[in-house]
């Protein structure tokens, strides 16, 4: 069985697109047949669910692009440290023709995400093949699953939200959920991160000598907390790829360095623009060739 | 291992960081020292501990001391540890540089550790730390590094960065550098089943998890009102809980899909409406932490019992886990 497993961060999904399209020409698939079950948490669901509903890569970016520049207008970064700005209904808007009136059932390949019940503290997982799961609306559950609380107006009255505060990879939970299903298949799974950023060692280590103060206000402490927390689950997936548990489990792993400064916000980098990140990641693709990947 | 250990389940104990809310996970250690009626190092077979925790689980693994007798020796030493008045003025509360003192810190803990290095443990040790500068978590184990020295990996384990500034091993080598993974992973359970997977594998495991950091967040919609600047206060507790919510899911699944063969896990996890103040460590804070200790004992008294009749009798056990 052939896993797409979709970290995710608002504006970094654009980059995940650019190397999807271009592993989709070098290898001559289709990312949207290719795979049996795609996983995703916060916008890696948004993308894992449009590819599995087969909507063209073009139309994905176009609606990826749109909600950036709305995430990237400057009235939004100057106000929203104050109070939360960010309207939820108009980030999700560019896909709401794209997965309006689809049920999780419906979609063509089964797609397993994640959510965050903020009220009971749990994750809650979203299954397309589970029956309780097959009527849910596919637009109404991509709002709950991007809604981060800490930048959108609280809208909803829902007690799910971004699982991102949980863990924005999908892999080690769904892969230890579904542990019984898939022990004793032959699993090959391609995860795209959303991308790390590059750092010094020495910089960092000047900053730490400065206090607090210039922690906080470098955002250094938030590139510190994601970067634990993107290694954790990283540490997480190849502990379970390397201790067999599963009787025959491949893992290849694609997450590109981004340049770009973590904006005042925890759940993602609104600072980085739709060029922005074509530039940084087809940079990093011409620097680091991914075409060595086996999946 | 001795021969009455040796067809036992593998026993882990695994600590929370929790700065100097230490001396809660002291207290518990303490009780289940009294109703097993042997030493932590005795009952437990491994430990992995994350910031205060490595520090704890190292002396209890290294020394001849029990954990009722530790209790005062924690107290002397945060006291020792902690920033005096002067310090914090001089820093603005370690806004302008970092506030405590690597070097109170480093002579605390070779009061302890001296030249000790990993295998003078007297149960596996596994140690988790944020390697800074490389960007990767890097984990110390008594049976991989056996000749790192104790005081190395406990002085870097402990080692946050917004209160030491950047900080490297002394007595190690080759040298290395790191901190306290606390900022974002504060619970050891995962990186310990798989770290001792080989015992547990062989012998299944009984599983103790002493959380010492839980502050419940504010309610949702006041909070989030606010925007992020107000959020601040509250994204610590609030990623703790969600922390706190992927290992408890994570470990259910281990045990609940037969993943590895738990026998038992007992999570005991302060929750305290404070948040642990840093620069404190003073006896009104100890006292706090010794009766939140106290509440949890008596609240779970049952599940202590039989969670330590378990252990002893090599039974399965099923426990919720509540927070």
């Amino acid at each position: 069985m052939r896993f797409l497993s979709l970290e995710g961060a608002p504006c970094r999904g654009l980059g995940q697109i650019q190397i999807m399209k271009k592993l989709s020409q070098m290898r001559s698939i289709r990312f949207d047949h290719h795979f049996d079950v795609y996983f995703g948490s916060s916008w890696g669901a948004i993308l894992a669910i449009c590819l599995s509903h087969s909507i063209p890569f073009e139309e994905i970016e176009k609606a990826f692009e749109a909600s950036q520049k709305y995430l990237n207008s400057r009235a939004h970064r100057l106000l929203y440290p104050f109070f939360p700005r960010m309207c939820p209904k108009k980030v999700s808007e560019p896909f709401k023709h794209l997965l309006e009136g689809v049920s999780l059932g419906e979609l063509k390949k089964r797609v397993i995400c994640h959510g965050y019940d903020y009220q009971f503290k749990k994750l809650v997982t979203y299954d397309s093949s589970a029956p309780k799961d097959k009527d849910l609306n596919v637009f109404e559950l991509v709002q709950k699953l991007t809604f981060a609380p800490s930048v959108f107006q609280p809208k909803f009255h829902t007690s799910i939200v971004d699982a991102s505060i949980a863990t924005r990879n999908p892999l080690f939970f769904t892969l230890l959920k579904y542990f019984q299903e898939w022990k004793d298949l032959s699993l090959d799974v391609l995860h795209i991160g959303v991308g790390q950023k590059k750092q010094e060692g020495a910089k960092v280590r000047k900053l730490f000598e400065k206090g607090w103060l210039h922690w906080v206000l470098s955002k250094q402490i938030f590139e510190e907390l994601e970067s634990i927390g993107r290694n954790y689950q990283e540490y997480l997936a190849d502990m379970i790829k390397e201790s067999k548990l599963f009787k025959d489990l491949r893992i290849v792993t694609v997450n590109p360095q981004i340049e770009g400064n973590l904006d005042f916000s925890f759940m993602g980098d609104i600072s980085l623009t739709p060029e922005q990140i074509r530039k940084e990641v087809e940079g990093w693709m011409e620097a680091l060739p991914i075409d060595h990947l086996e999946f | 291992m001795d021969g009455s250990t040796s067809n036992r389940s593998f026993r882990i104990l695994s600590l929370d960081g929790g700065a100097f809310a230490g001396v809660f996970t002291v207290r518990l250690l303490a009780e289940i020292e009294k109703r097993s009626s042997k030493k932590a190092s005795e009952f437990f077979d491994g430990f992995s501990g994350i910031s205060a925790g490595a520090f704890l689980g190292a002396i209890i693994s290294y020394g001849d001391i029990t954990a009722k007798d530790l209790i005062d020796e924690i107290i002397f030493t945060i006291k020792n540890m902690r920033s005096n008045r002067t310090e914090r003025i001089r820093t603005l509360w370690g806004a302008l540089k970092p506030a405590l003192s690597h070097e109170k810190k480093w002579d605390g803990l070779y009061r302890y550790f001296a030249n000790a290095q990993l295998k003078d443990l007297k149960i596996k040790g596994v140690f988790p730390i944020w390697d800074f500068e490389n960007k990767k978590i890097r984990i110390f184990d008594s049976t991989l590094d056996p000749n790192v020295h104790i005081c190395d990996v406990v002085y870097l384990s402990t080692g946050a960065n917004a209160v030491y500034g950047a900080v490297d091993s002394r007595l190690s080598e080759p040298k290395f550098s790191g901190s306290d993974l606390a900022l974002y992973v504060n619970d050891p359970r995962l990186i310990a089943l798989f770290s001792f997977k080989e015992e547990i594998q062989k012998r299944g495991t009984h599983i103790l998890s002493i959380g010492s950091s839980l502050t419940p967040s504010e309610p949702q919609q006041q909070s989030f009102k606010r925007g992020p600047l107000r959020w601040m206060n509250n994204i610590l507790p609030e990623l703790r809980q969600a922390q706190e919510a992927f290992v408890n899911q994570s470990m259910q699944f281990f045990s609940q899909e037969e993943i590895l063969p738990i026998h038992s896990h007992l999570r005991l996890n302060m929750i305290s409406g404070k948040t642990v103040d840093g620069f404190k460590g003073d006896d009104e804070l100890n006292i706090f932490f010794l009766e939140l200790a106290e509440e949890l004992i008596e609240r779970r008294s049952y599940e202590i019992d039989r969670f330590i009749e378990s252990c002893e009798n090599n039974t399965k056990l099923h426990l919720p886990v509540i927070l």
